[in-house]
């Protein structure tokens, strides 16, 4: 059995505000993931270590991590994959409060901004019975539902390290997946909301948070929809014919 | 819960390093030749309607070894944005023909005709008919 | 209600879409007959239509064409760099730079379309 070496990247507060890595020599095991590793190193070499996990099943979001550069969760990498010393360092774009944990209030504020529910123009009464939905209807909007609020995408983006005003890959998603939904009345409003101050149209296509969303979610598409259906309800109200193409 | 920024904003350029991000800003880049390319032409224009000796003047300028290498970099980087723009539409708008989504590399194989077929025509019809004559 | 800015986006958005299309389409051809082979002698550098030879296409049209190739083009341009220059570290200019941009499309804009409308065709 070998070893692999870890190169964690940390940072007390409490000591002083420089950050530093520190290297761990981690007994390997066929199928050990970063996360494995790890808790090996609180357990056994360093309780100080600080950073947050808890389903170790890719369901939760809780560790988002920078595993060799790359956003990814440190349950769902597996060490085989991986050229040493691995280099595990906090998420890209987030204040960091101590080793690999991070602040991820402004990530909380913009999913709940975007109204994450269903809105109604009249609820229906529990009398009326339920919102019914077939299969198809709730196909289009599935993919955008399977968010597990990670934030890997925010540090794969660009956009959002150069201006942390901007709304966001999962912010967007998110709000995409309740426009799309067929019970959901919220319409041009919810456009309006996704596209304004530093929104959707700040998107300039790069792709990764695409690229690193461990869920198959599908962020940098929700984006330039909503930067088309946006614009196309915008010019529909400026000019005075219809614009065929409306989604519901 | 507080958290305390640990390195100065330049941490913000993460991106620069990262060659996959290399590869995006080297397509935005694209535009800024494509800026140079309209400004080139623009300035074409204004030295024809100057009259014959100042627009041939212009085209030996540049026929010029500096001039003609930044046409063949215009050249690139406008492929460039046309290949990376061909990855990135059917992303949004996947392409439909009869009834069947095409995707990923059709997708790019079919505009890449559809650029060779209107080259073609832009060429024989509007740019320089002597070098594509459509009939005999 | 759409705001002023959320308007001026999705118009932008929407030329610049449009600018790119014709861009990745059209400009390759463009690029390679005007300054690359011309300036070498193997083609004309400047359209046939544009010196009032009737071609296929009437030489208005081909004005019409230019216009719209080389207009698309710089707006695409400018969306491109305004969204660069965001990118590094100008985010926070977002009204300036939106500024600069309308500044310089306009008088990309007004120079294209007085050298293709206003000035007359040139006679060998």
């Amino acid at each position: 059995m070998g070893t692999v070496r870890i190169r964690v990247k940390r940072y007390q507060p409490e000591g002083g505000a420089k950050s530093y890595y520190q290297e761990y020599e981690v007994p390997y095991t066929r199928g050990m993931v970063v996360l494995d590793a790890l808790n090996y190193i609180k357990d056994n070499l360093d309780g100080s270590l600080t950073y947050r996990w808890s389903c170790r099943m890719g369901i939760c979001g809780s560790c988002g991590a920078l595993v060799n550069g790359v956003p990814r969760l440190t349950c769902a990498t597996f060490l085989s994959s991986l050229r040493q010393p691995v280099t595990v360092e906090p998420l890209n774009n987030f204040p960091v409060i101590k080793d690999l944990v991070v602040n991820i209030d402004d990530f909380m504020e913009k999913l709940v901004r975007i109204q994450p529910w269903i809105v109604r123009e009249r609820e229906r009464p529990i009398e009326e019975g339920e919102y019914r939905q077939t299969p198809e209807e709730m196909e289009r909007y599935h993919q955008f539902s399977l968010c597990i609020n990670c934030g890997l995408c925010y540090a794969a983006c660009p956009v959002y390290a150069a201006d942390k005003g901007f709304i966001g890959p999962a912010a967007a998603a998110l709000g995409y997946r309740y426009y799309l939904d067929s019970r959901d009345e919220g319409g041009s409003r919810r456009l309006e909301i996704l596209t304004e101050g530093a929104g959707a149209y700040d998107c300039t296509f790069v792709g990764e948070c695409s690229a690193v969303c461990p869920k198959g979610v599908d962020p940098a598409l929700a984006l330039q929809r909503i930067k088309l259906e946006s614009a196309m309800n915008i010019l529909s109200g400026l000019l005075p014919r219809r614009v065929v193409g409306r989604p519901k | 819960m507080s958290g305390r920024r640990v390195e100065a904003s330049p941490s913000r350029f993460w991106w620069l390093r990262r060659p996959k991000y290399i590869a995006i800003l080297l397509r935005e880049a694209s535009s800024i030749f494509i800026l140079l390319y309209v400004i080139i032409y623009l300035q074409l224009l204004s030295q024809l309607a100057g009259g014959g000796p100042a627009y041939q003047a212009f085209l030996k300028a540049l026929a010029s070894p500096p001039l003609m290498a930044l046409s063949l970099v215009i050249l690139a980087f406008a492929l460039y944005h046309s290949i990376t723009w061909f990855m990135l539409v059917p992303k949004v708008q996947p392409l439909r023909v009869g009834g069947l989504r095409v995707v990923g590399m059709w997708a790019l194989a079919l505009n890449l005709l559809l650029l060779i077929i209107a080259s073609t025509l832009v060429i024989a019809l509007i740019l320089d008919p002597s070098l594509i004559p459509l009939r005999g | 209600m759409p705001s002023r800015h959320q308007a001026f986006e999705a118009i932008d958005w929407l030329l610049f879409a449009a600018g790119g299309t014709l861009s990745a389409f059209l400009l390759p051809a463009h690029i390679l007959v005007t300054v690359v082979l011309a300036p070498l002698g193997f083609s004309q550098a400047v359209p046939p239509g544009l010196l009032g030879v009737h071609t296929l296409i009437p030489p208005i049209l081909v004005r019409v064409y230019l216009f719209i190739v080389l207009g698309g083009a710089a707006w695409h341009a400018m969306h491109r760099i305004r969204f660069m220059l965001m990118g590094l570290g100008m985010a926070h200019h977002r009204s300036l730079l939106a500024g600069l941009v309308i500044l310089v499309l306009t008088v990309i804009l007004a120079i294209a379309f007085d050298l293709l409308f206003l000035t007359p065709p040139h006679r060998e």
